[in-house]
């Protein structure tokens, strides 16, 4: 790894297992002369201990044997306490990165799951729907369950399925919303996946209604496409064998 | 993330100006902290979050010198209605990072590069082309 710093670079370069002492000198550095290249210094000494999946524990630690140092030999005690909180900021900093890139990619995790927990559930209750006894009341129930189900796995406020009229039927449609009856005509965001046939014929469309200002997830999309997907795979299931 | 055009926002002309770094070299990435962090105090920011403002600059011009060698860190002051904010624009020279995606994937098992700054700034947009590697990164003073 690089070091930015011609200060205090020797610290950061010299024996990699021993933090504490690196520590301290670039801490001295920075309390002597307080400019960038010592405060980079300390990011460089705090990414190192990310990179090398050290504790923070231990950067606490070091941290508090510099500021001692320091303390010991200061003419302005209250300065160098001041010049510790800067360099702890900074040492600390890319603790802070890792942390909320792991908050983050936990929270993906967690809806990743929760989204194959509602699909999973989706399919069984499709295969059922599929084989009914009734053709159109099969298509009915597949809508209506898909509606609910793409409501929920992507949290949007309205999910509409709509199928294309098939000979001598009329188009249906399905629809799930938090307003219940209420129309969505307001909605400013919106999302669509297209229900497609075996030979690629074009069935329908699902689409996502919602006043949400930061738009769909790539998580939700790649949930609609595979809503989409079951959908489409149940109504030609159905087609098949009402055929 | 979010394109450059696709919210409505202006420079700010009066007061904090751009900064402009060119990146070559590691000792490259000193200056252009420097710039982000005097502008981003300049403009109200909190210690804490002019630090991370810092970080994230950190992360950009490395990201440029592993993967282009040479190319520029910008740093601006930006307003959005009633707040304020630091842009942060690195710019490689080619021939850039293939593809964003995977250069943020290798990234994620320390949660540092292109991905810890994205975690700490509040826009994040990555753009390459043939001629190179566009980041535009945003912190906005009320955001958190």
């Amino acid at each position: 790894m690089g070091h930015a710093d011609p200060v205090a670079g020797s610290a950061v370069t010299a024996r990699p297992d021993d933090l504490k002492e690196r520590y301290r000198v670039a801490f001295l550095a920075y309390v002597k002369d307080r400019v960038e290249p010592a405060l980079s210094a300390a990011y460089e000494l705090g990414r190192e201990a990310v990179s090398r999946q050290v504790s923070v524990l231990e950067v606490a630690a070091a941290h508090h044997h510099a500021l001692a140092a320091a303390l010991q030999d200061a003419a302005d005690p209250e300065e160098a306490i001041e010049a510790a909180g800067d360099f702890l900021l900074e040492s600390l900093s890319p603790f802070e990165m890792a942390r909320r890139a792991l908050r983050d990619a936990c929270d993906s995790a967690l809806l990743e799951k929760r989204q194959a927990t509602i699909l999973r559930r989706l399919s069984s209750f499709l295969a059922d729907a599929s084989l009914a006894t009734d053709g159109k009341g099969a298509r009915d129930e597949i809508l209506q369950l898909v509606a609910e189900h793409g409501r929920e796995v992507t949290g949007a406020e309205t999910c509409v399925v709509e199928l294309k009229p098939t000979a001598g039927e009329r188009p249906l449609r399905a629809r799930a919303s938090e307003r219940g009856a209420a129309g969505h005509g307001d909605a400013t965001t919106r999302l669509a996946a297209a229900l497609t046939a075996l030979d690629g014929s074009d069935l329908g469309l699902i689409r996502l209604l919602d006043n949400r200002g930061s738009g769909f997830s790539e998580l939700e999309q790649e949930a609609l496409a595979q809503l989409a997907q079951m959908a489409s795979a149940a109504l030609e299931r159905t087609r098949l064998y009402h055929a | 993330m979010d394109s450059e055009g696709s919210r409505l926002r202006r420079s700010v002309t009066d007061g904090a100006g751009e900064g402009r770094v060119g990146v070559g070299r590691d000792a490259d990435i000193v200056p252009a902290r420097a710039e982000g962090r005097a502008l981003a105090l300049e403009l109200g920011f909190s210690p804490t979050d002019a630090t991370l403002i810092t970080a994230a600059i950190s992360e950009l011009a490395r990201n440029i010198i592993q993967h282009a060698r040479r190319g520029e860190v910008v740093v601006r002051p930006e307003s959005e209605g009633n707040d304020c904010g630091v842009a942060v624009v690195a710019r490689d020279l080619g021939p850039g990072i293939s593809t964003p995606e995977v250069a943020m994937e290798e990234d994620c098992g320390t949660g540092l590069g292109l991905v810890g700054a994205s975690k700490v700034m509040d826009d994040f947009a990555v753009d390459t082309t043939a001629g190179g590697t566009t980041v535009i990164a945003r912190k906005w003073r009320g955001a958190r």
